[in-house]
């Protein structure tokens, strides 16, 4: 149980260094969102499967709120930040480590062209692999908008990258 | 072939034959229209290797150490709760002892009782009237965040 509850903490920490950009943000705003789920009356159990879902849009709601607060967004802090951290994990092989870092700064330089909404469905989708039912559940909107957007997501996603290849 | 009529109508289940979110039937619709159609066919490839990427990319994890800090808070939420029902059944529990004992104490006069009664009450009164208010206000005012 308590693995399945850090697999839920380090995911949502992640969904908030996703939306933020920053290490230290995604820290603050996974503290405030554990007070909510340790005070909050509503709150599912951390042992339910409700919990998952209900916790991501807590630190999702934060996410924005902080990110309204501080009125800029810091994508490019950001990819040096976890650039940097990737480059020492895969320092130990560097022949898998260009072609790695290259894709990976390739997707996440297309994800953070995209529009909010956008990133956070292909992200919740592909990244942290949730059901078109907790997607709307994390992002308040109707489960029948979830597969038209993320359709639309992917397509502008497909279309970043095949420019991104093309230059 | 291309059937332009179909492709259109397809779209974003595409998207939903990928994430295994469509019914058996409209599953089966798609299957066989990409065994079909080759632009479809494509377009569903270059999603699936996109999918693919995005669930590979790198993003770090949070410090052990802050984590399990944080998983403590949260599993130690049960002890928070009963933590707080202990104190409010204890402190009420010996406010009603108290009151009991004091009423039917026969050694205190009778005006005795009565003026220590207006007294408290009065001054539970007061605090249970000032925490309506600021309850209120903090659950209502808008500006509360606002650093001046």
């Amino acid at each position: 149980m308590q693995d399945t509850l850090a697999k839920v903490t380090q995911g949502a920490f992640k969904l908030a260094l996703q939306i933020l950009g920053q290490t230290a943000d995604a820290q603050d705003v996974l503290q405030d969102s554990v007070s909510i789920a340790i005070v909050h009356n509503s709150a599912p159990k951390s042992s339910s499967a409700d919990f998952k879902p209900w916790f991501y849009r807590v630190v999702r709601n934060k996410s924005l709120d902080k990110l309204r607060e501080q009125k800029r967004h810091q994508i490019e802090e950001f990819d040096e930040q976890v650039d940097h951290e990737l480059d020492s994990k895969l320092a130990a092989d560097p022949e898998q480590a260009a072609e790695t870092t290259q894709l990976n700064l390739k997707i996440k330089a297309a994800l953070a062209v995209l529009p909010q909404q956008q990133r956070e469905l292909v992200l919740l989708k592909d990244y942290h692999q949730m059901s078109y039912l907790e997607i709307a559940e994390v992002l308040d909107i109707p489960k029948g908008t979830v597969m038209s957007g993320l359709h639309r997501a992917r397509l502008a996603l497909k279309t970043l990258l095949t420019e991104t290849v093309g230059d | 072939m291309k059937n332009t009529n179909l492709c259109e109508h397809i779209g974003e289940q595409l998207s939903g034959f990928l994430d295994g979110e469509l019914s058996q039937q409209e599953s089966q619709r798609i299957s066989v229209h990409l065994s079909q159609c080759e632009s479809c066919s494509q377009t569903y490839e270059q999603l699936k290797q996109i999918q693919g990427a995005v669930s590979q990319a790198y993003y770090p994890n949070m410090e052990q150490q802050k984590m399990n800090a944080v998983l403590q808070d949260l599993t130690s939420k049960r002890m928070f709760d009963f933590a707080w029902f202990a104190i409010v059944s204890g402190v009420l529990i010996s406010i009603v002892f108290s009151v009991y004992h004091f009423w039917f104490d026969s050694s205190i006069p009778l005006y005795s009782k009565l003026v220590m009664s207006l007294i408290w009450g009065g001054g539970i009164g007061l605090f249970l009237t000032v925490l309506r208010q600021r309850l209120i206000i903090s659950k209502t005012d808008k500006y509360n965040k606002v650093d001046l």
